[in-house]
């Protein structure tokens, strides 16, 4: 049943076996879980069933880094949280995501990819997939395309499955709301969470509403499905018990912050514009018994194999077929002078700048004559034997990337987070030793030669970077509480019946978007609490 | 082994992938404006490479830089004035270049010590 906890009285106790705070993917999906079950489920929702610009404010942060996306606005606080504009792009972690790796600090989940295997396989219907299969065998024979000529020893093709994207408040919205067992309430704020004087254990959590009202809930076990910035914040706020915040004896709480980072850092040259690229078409559709639906497109990462040789965290490079004149780094430098003389400024690397719109005079005319003319002048400018990318990077995980709070509160009273958010030099590292990498593979398998744009400065780290707004990291999972906020069941090290939902758990980001994962812990996350409380 | 200008410039126009350097249109049929333009990409890869190796610079050394990659790497180019056999002689190279990490950048571009040569050398002839 779905609620508006304005009909509460101010100072009501309600009480259940289960309260999950937070109805985004992670929340809605255990929600759904534990419908029809033994369990009484309540799920506290700060936001309606619609955007609320008042609600929506509570999001507001301070963020050192001009480049950062604002998480005002990367997040939304309603009934389905950022599920209501996410972009649909799923895939599991990579085997490899999961093991300790010695050349990345940090790194290793307190359990492996077959033990998440049967969650991800239910995950895949929850984000409205096809079946549990991402290998490039299966999608080669069912698409009849194949993979570019590669080594796959150290290039390999992964696969995207699109979601259409589902919005989970309005896809799961009947179904919860039909529940016996299950009460979500809307309008329902986390203000409080509040220990056992000795710490041990959650007794109640405090809720309430915008107006001033409150009320308490009173559970077995708590769930934090608030998100990758909000888990860290509350409990970093709720300090009363714990000194710096619950599950911080550490100083972990908010640390390793991270998101993908998304850069235009490579474009292609290919020999053969006639060769088979079906398979990294995004937007392709097989007829279905349910009609036609999109299916997986491919993507180059490094082989497993690779990473392991070079010490590398992997990239995500998605291919789309572009013209000579879109690749013309020329024209892009053309923009940027024009951009920064209309504003009376000197833009950085002007000489950079100035020197390839010379060397590529001629696109910059055609540039020109397009815009001004209307008119297109070279045949040349429409070669398509050119390929660009947007190269999503996983990004290590860095203490001194977090998430603490400031000085100032909301209209709660909590108080707000600040976002310290930086990409280290070894990152960037990174990025150039993966590119180097594929660039010689390119070359040596003949399908052409790769530029890496941006090596030496530029806009690739700067206005030019965009982002995943993938918040995760700040509760990692480890089984020493000194090394993880949660363990492996993602319980609070330290308090026996709170338990972090959502990508904040997430020791490392893997180079795939999260929600997947997200789902698929959500469903484990489920089955413990049955398993351990359906009995009792 | 004995090539002749006109051999190189064909080798190095088929076998060097340097026409993704935009060049200058001069007003020619599109073809001619093609080659011309992947003539002057190769000047302009030849003459940067030249700039980040000039202990290179001059025909003779370029040749030798070449005959010794030929050497070292097992690969021989036909004795007849085949601009194919040439062009599939640089073609390996220029790969197993790419395989051993002998790779240049320039302006972005990651390419092969052995393609910078052939442009090098069609500057220089």
């Amino acid at each position: 049943m779905i609620r508006n906890a304005r009909s509460l009285e101010d100072g009501q106790l309600l009480e259940c076996d289960i309260c999950i705070a937070g109805a985004g993917a992670a929340g809605i999906t255990m929600a759904h879980e534990l419908s029809g079950g033994k369990l009484n489920v309540i799920v506290l929702e700060s936001g309606g069933l619609d955007f609320d610009e008042e609600v929506q404010a509570l999001y507001q942060a301070q963020v050192n880094n001009r480049y950062y996306n604002d998480p005002e606005t990367s997040r939304l606080r309603f009934f389905g949280g950022s599920t209501n504009h996410w972009a649909g792009n799923c895939g599991p972690l990579d085997k490899i995501d999961f093991e300790v790796r010695p050349w990345l600090p940090n790194s290793g989940w307190p359990f492996s990819l077959k033990a998440l295997a049967p969650y991800y396989e239910k995950a895949q219907s929850y984000c409205q997939l096809g079946t549990f299969n991402y290998e490039a065998g299966y999608w080669t024979k069912l698409r009849g395309f194949n993979p570019l000529p590669l080594d796959p020893n150290i290039i390999g093709t992964g696969f995207t499955q699109p979601s259409p994207p589902t919005r989970f408040g309005e896809v799961y919205r009947n179904g919860i709301g039909a529940s016996e067992n299950v009460q979500v309430y809307l309008n329902a704020n986390l203000i409080d969470v509040n220990l056992h004087p000795d710490g041990s254990n959650v007794e109640t959590v405090l809720a309430g509403q915008l107006d001033g009202k409150r009320f308490q809930v009173k559970a077995k076990m708590f769930v934090l499905a608030l998100g990758g910035i909000e888990n860290a914040r509350l409990l970093l706020n709720c300090d009363k018990v714990h000194h710096g915040g619950i599950g911080n004896q550490y100083d972990l709480v908010g640390r390793y912050f991270m998101d993908h980072v998304v850069v235009s850092a490579a474009t292609f040259f290919l020999t053969d514009p006639e060769i088979d690229m079906g398979l990294y078409h995004d937007g392709a559709r097989l007829p279905g018994p349910a009609g036609d639906t999109p299916v997986a497109y491919g993507y180059l990462k490094l082989s497993d194999a690779a990473i392991r040789a070079h010490g590398l965290n992997n990239i995500r490079a998605p291919i789309i077929r572009t013209s000579r004149f879109k690749a013309s780094e020329g024209v892009e430098s053309f923009h940027i002078l024009s951009e920064a003389l209309a504003a009376g400024e000197i833009p950085d690397d002007l000489g950079g700048h100035i020197g390839k719109v010379v060397r590529n005079l001629d696109m910059v005319i055609e540039g020109i004559s397009r815009k001004t003319f209307n008119t297109r002048l070279f045949d040349s400018a429409n070669d398509m034997n050119f390929l660009f990318s947007d190269i999503m990077i996983e990004q290590r995980p860095e203490p001194s990337n977090r998430i603490s709070l400031s000085s100032e509160r909301d209209r709660l009273g909590l108080r707000k987070a600040v976002i310290g958010w930086n990409l280290s030099d070894a990152d960037k590292e990174n990025l150039w030793r993966c590119l180097e990498l594929m660039a010689m593979e390119f070359g040596k398998s003949g399908l052409g030669r790769m530029r890496i744009d941006g090596q030496h400065g530029g806009r690739t780290f700067g206005d030019m970077m965009s982002f995943g707004d993938h918040h995760m990291g700040t509760t990692r999972a480890h089984a020493n509480p000194h090394r993880g906020v949660v363990d492996g069941n993602l319980k609070v090290h330290g308090v026996a019946n709170l338990y972090i939902a959502g990508s904040s758990v997430f020791p490392t980001g893997g180079h795939v978007p999260p929600t997947l994962t997200i789902v698929a812990l959500a469903i484990r996350m489920a089955r413990h609490f049955r398993q351990k409380l359906e009995d009792l | 082994m004995a090539l002749q200008r006109r051999q190189f410039m064909s080798a190095v126009i088929a076998a060097a992938a340097a026409s993704f350097f935009d060049g200058t249109y001069r007003g020619a049929t599109a073809s001619e404006a093609r080659d011309e333009i992947t003539l002057q990409s190769a000047r302009r890869v030849g003459a940067a490479y030249l700039g980040q190796r000039p202990d290179e610079t001059g025909r003779e050394n370029l040749m030798a830089s070449l005959t010794r990659s030929l050497r070292e790497t097992g690969i021989s180019l036909p004795s007849g004035t085949s601009v194919t056999g040439l062009a599939e002689g640089f073609s390996e190279l220029i790969r197993a270049d790419f395989a051993s990490g002998r790779t240049v950048i320039i302006e972005g571009w990651v390419l092969s010590e052995s393609e910078c040569r052939l442009c090098a050398l069609h500057a220089a002839v």
